[in-house]
């Protein structure tokens, strides 16, 4: 694979943030990108502290646990915000285009990139799932444990009437 | 959220560049399931005597509205404004500046504009500058006005039920504009066209007809509250004793039904009982009122008296001296904020007194009302419980303000001192992330339902990334709150974003360390879960 | 959108700009700049502003809803936030002082960073507040300056201010401070309307015509200050003239001059109208003018509704079998 050096994988995260996180802001609103404060743009952050760890692990060495935390950071808000896995996992998609008007000539040896972008975003797609999953089964937890002590007491009074 | 599948055209079809600048005035399109509450049932309208009751979903098209439900809405905001100072101010003099754009929690977890305050207020105040202001009515849109049409009705319901009250904004605004209070008044006028949602409509008429959220039965109250002597007993051999609407106790306590019915609500139950027995209290509870959270707080002002009238009724019934409030956070609120001007004066109570300690509760002088953790501060600061915080030692714990206390009420060292003393490994958040600068919960105000659930957790982003900063750095295993709303959603916000942080009380974390005289030794805690081992004396190194 | 919004309110100023320059060229309308204008434009501010405050103060406040910023008053040994969570009529003075004067709220916006190392910093993300500061510390300066205008003779202190305010002594005639601060501070809080995305969103076009005319109001007072200098001598005659209700403006007054007087009378015939009555607002908002006592003494809803109850009678009747059967006492057997 061609070398990539780090200024580079700059520019190219750079370019990727900015249009992640105008497909990620609603009503087309580029907010994200403004406040550095961790605190107050946990979104933000999110996307800005993972976005260049993904585009390292596909340019470079394919570490999966790596690449799988760094997607599931961002991929986990996506699930509580669009259900759509197709609009969840999309900024993965995004990266190859930007890498063709970035690197101009495609050369054989970049299709590995491509190669490496679509099994990011099989991962991607197996973590939002699991996502999702997860809510449902927070669902059904949270119900549970609205009246879990009220369980307990109707058994009781089940066990020995009064 | 779409709600359906996307074609193969759509799928390749991936946007590049922003969907393009989009005027605020223009109301959302759609509804997005995942945020937005089922609408209320209309047998809970019925028992609480409102408007249009029929059976109906937000996600439907035609939302039954009466057929002069425009002239309803504004007849209502026309005599808002004469009543509320604060509503007719803060439609007047906001000034755009955007200091709050980025101090609310759903902004923060969603990135939708309209959830910054100022755009949420704004959704009102739009309506306000069209039929209520001079430029509004001449210029139309160029004032920033606009109809009051049902696209902008629908947008009402699903912005201001996509705020939680929690007041995080008006602590920034110059002018201490307070989008809770308009979102209240908004919730107000939904409610005379028959726009409310189950979650808060169900637990009013509950607790309006029964006495708690659930419409638990009074036989099966008594039964919760045995089953909590018991499992104390089982704990620390131990029988304790409960009195339930006793005549003449000198204390009445009300608690959030959730404690005694949810989980972890349950152990703070278990903490504030172990302790009233350890001090001796002549107290009681109510089966009457047996509900201090109040989601008429949620609905009208009305609504919130109608509830809160049961307190004062029964503490006047059984001839006690004064008030203790629980663990609850929109509790607070009425309890510090309302009560005593709805349902006041209350005076066939006497000032509180400590029993104990003697303290005279003066800042309670007119409603009677200590909170918990004021009562509970008194005691350790005094010197009157024998602690042992190695009982907790199996937490590491930091503490969630929660919006009500904090921001209501000012209570913010209390739980703080409890905590201290009970617990040896206590770790602040940073510091713009607690106290009055607390993140919200994102399921309180009536929000917090399944159908709701990605919002709530979108809402939670905020407190959930301070948590985990908390966690990677000191191991923090712990969420420490005094609110039921925390309680019963906290946890499924923790397992989402920050799994390994338990949600509790700060009563159970007293409940722990509690030393009651004649226990037996106790080798679990409240939960049933084993102590952690006292760690062996470090051997002296030669 | 925004871009459509500032445009208009820009060529909105613009408009009036010009007619004011080419009125004052114009002999029929030059008499109607001077002499009506600016009593039209004081009469609109003042029955305006009235009716507004007037409109406010007459909604009661129902509820003691301050909004509570630091530690509440209770414990003894608990130290309370006196200012930011007053307990006391006092304290609320203070609070509101604070805001009006230091603009306290404003100032919480800190920030916080993750930096290397175990702690966390907090930046400041103060700009907003030091601008709106900034600008409205600037604007009573020169308020007050202007007085010199309309008073004969000239009060000391009134000199003594402009002469702080030109302390500095840069070029002749000497720069007054405030004149370039207040020009900064406008020119971030428009640059921020256009810059962050989140403002830029939001802002209306009042948001920019605020701006605008507050800009165009500065600039030309600056140009007519340090360059195009008008005939301070006849302004001030004309400025008598006006308080003793016989307006009268010499020939000789530069049309600049009535491009001036028109923003201010613009200005003041606007703002009853618009957001800028929070200059008014801003003391009767009634989660920052109350004191968070309303546990200590009752606070008096003057519409109190009466409301439908569920009393204990009623409850006991309903569930009395119930009761019995959990051994609860009964009022009634």
């Amino acid at each position: 694979m061609r070398a990539v050096d780090n200024a580079e994988i700059d520019g190219i995260a750079k370019a990727w943030l900015i249009q992640v996180v105008q497909s990620f802001s609603l009503q087309g609103q580029p907010f994200l990108e403004q406040k550095k404060d961790p605190f107050r743009n946990p979104m933000g952050h999110a996307i800005q502290e993972n976005l260049p760890i993904v585009l390292q692990e596909i340019l470079g060495g394919m570490n999966r646990p790596r690449l799988a935390a760094a997607l599931e950071a961002i991929v986990r808000i996506r699930a509580v915000q669009e259900a759509a896995p197709s609009k969840a996992v999309e900024f993965l998609f995004q990266l190859p285009l930007i890498l063709r008007e970035q690197w101009k000539a495609w050369s054989a040896e970049q299709e590995e990139v491509l190669q490496h972008t679509q099994q990011a975003a099989l991962i991607a797609f197996d973590l939002y799932m699991a996502c999702r999953e997860k809510i449902f089964a927070l669902q059904a937890d949270e119900a549970r444990r609205r009246t879990a002590q009220l369980e307990r007491v109707y058994q009781r009074m089940e066990a020995e009437p009064r | 959220m779409s709600d359906h599948a996307p074609s193969p055209q759509e799928l390749v079809q991936i946007t590049y560049q922003p969907k393009g600048s989009t005027d605020w005035l223009e109301p959302v399109a759609t509804l997005s399931k995942g945020r937005y509450c089922y609408s209320a049932a209309a047998k809970n309208l019925n028992a609480m005597d409102l408007p249009n009751p029929r059976e109906w979903q937000p996600f439907e098209e035609d939302w039954k509205l009466p057929p002069d439900w425009q002239k309803i809405i504004l007849n209502g905001m026309q005599a808002r404004l004469k009543k509320f100072r604060s509503f007719r101010l803060f439609m007047d003099i906001c000034v755009r500046c955007g200091a709050c754009a980025d101090k609310c929690h759903f902004y923060l977890g969603s990135g939708d504009p309209k959830n910054m305050p100022v755009l949420r207020a704004e959704l009102m105040r739009s309506v306000y500058r069209r039929y209520f202001t001079v430029a509004g009515r001449l210029f139309g849109k160029w004032a920033g006005a606009r109809d009051l049409t049902v696209p902008v009705l629908k947008e009402w319901f699903y912005y201001f039920y996509q705020c939680t009250e929690c007041r995080r904004c008006s602590v920034f605004c110059p002018y201490g504009i307070d989008t809770a209070e308009i979102t209240m008044i908004a919730r107000e006028l939904l409610n005379l066209v028959g726009v409310n949602v189950n979650w808060v409509m169900e637990p009013v008429a509950n607790c309006y007809r029964v006495g708690n959220h659930l419409g638990i039965q009074p036989h099966s109250f008594v039964n919760s509250i045995e089953m909590a002597v018991d499992d104390i007993e089982d704990l620390t051999g131990i029988r304790i004793e409960v009195p339930i609407n006793r005549n003449g106790a000198e204390v009445l306590f009300v608690m959030p039904s959730a404690d005694y019915y949810g989980s972890p609500h349950y152990y703070t139950l278990l903490g504030y009982l172990m302790l009233f027995h350890e001090i001796g209290l002549d107290y009681t509870i109510s089966a009457y009122a047996a509900e201090g959270g109040n989601f008429g707080l949620f609905a009208s002002n009305e609504m919130m008296k109608q509830l809160n009238y049961k307190i004062y009724a029964e503490a006047r019934r059984l001839g006690v001296k004064w008030l203790l409030g629980g663990e609850c956070g929109h509790m607070w609120r009425v309890l510090n904020q309302y009560m005593d001007t709805m349902n006041g004066p209350a005076d066939f109570l006497e000032v509180p007194v400590s029993p104990v300690t003697g303290t005279r509760f003066e800042n309670t002088r007119s409603t009677k009302m200590v909170h918990i953790c004021e009562f509970t501060a008194d005691l350790i600061h005094q010197g009157n419980l024998k602690l042992d915080p190695s009982r907790n030692d199996q937490w590491r714990v930091t503490f969630h303000d929660s919006c009500n206390p904090a921001r209501g009420m000012g209570l913010l060292e209390e739980p703080r001192a409890i905590i201290r003393s009970t617990c040896n490994q206590f770790y602040e958040m940073p510091e713009n992330t607690i106290r009055e600068q607390t993140f919200c919960c994102g399921s309180g105000a009536g929000l917090g339902t399944d159908e709701n659930i990605e919002m709530r957790m979108r809402g939670a982003l905020p407190r959930a990334n301070a948590v985990k900063y908390v966690q990677q750095r000191h191991g923090v295993n712990m969420l420490a709150c005094i609110c039921a709303i925390d309680k019963a959603t906290l946890p499924t916000a923790m397992n989402y974003w920050v799994p390994g942080v338990e949600v509790g009380g700060v009563h159970e974390l007293l409940g722990n360390a509690l030393v009651m005289q004649g226990e037996k030794e106790r080798t679990t805690d409240l939960r049933s879960e084993p102590l952690k081992e006292k760690e062996k004396e470090a051997p002296v190194h030669a | 959108m925004s871009p459509l919004r500032a445009g208009i309110a820009f060529l909105l100023v613009v408009l009036v700009a010009a007619l004011a320059y080419f009125g004052a060229e114009t002999a029929a309308v030059r008499p109607l700049l001077a002499d009506i204008l600016p009593y039209a434009a004081l009469v609109i501010f003042l029955a305006g502003f009235s009716f507004k405050v007037i409109r406010w103060a007459w909604s009661p406040v129902p509820f003691r809803i301050p909004t509570t910023c630091g530690q509440q008053k209770s414990l003894p040994w608990i130290k309370a936030n006196r200012l930011d969570n007053p307990s006391t009529k006092t304290g609320a003075w203070g609070r509101m002082a604070l805001e009006v004067l230091c603009f306290r709220s404003l100032f919480r916006n800190t920030r916080a960073e993750l930096r290397e190392g175990p702690r966390i910093a907090y930046s400041e993300d103060k700009f907003l507040w030091l601008a709106a500061l900034a600008f409205h510390w600037s604007l009573l300066f020169i308020l007050l300056r202007h007085l010199r205008f309309f008073l004969l003779p000239v009060p000391h202190w009134l000199l003594g201010m402009s002469a702080l305010d030109g302390f500095f002594q840069v070029g002749a005639p000497g720069l007054y401070i405030t004149d370039g601060v207040i020009f900064l501070a406008l020119l971030y809080l428009l640059a921020r309307r256009f810059w962050d995305a989140q403002v830029r969103y939001l802002s209306l076009l009042a948001d920019y015509f605020a701006l605008f005319l507050l800009l165009g109001l500065v600039l030309t007072g600056i140009q007519m200050r340090y360059s195009d200098r008008v005939d301070l001598e006849r302004v001030k005659e004309f400025a008598l003239s006006l308080t003793v209700l016989s307006p009268h403006i010499s020939a000789a007054v530069a049309p600049l001059f009535f491009v001036h007087l028109t923003f201010v009378c613009v200005l003041l015939a606007y703002i009853p109208f618009s957001k800028l009555m929070h200059l008014g607002g801003v003391f009767l908002s009634p989660t920052r003018n109350l004191a968070n006592n309303s546990r200590i003494q009752r606070h008096i809803n003057p519409w109190n509704p009466p409301v439908k109850v569920h009393t204990y009678a009623e409850w006991e009747d309903e569930f009395r079998e119930k009761i019995r059967a959990a051994g609860l006492p009964l009022e009634k057997e």
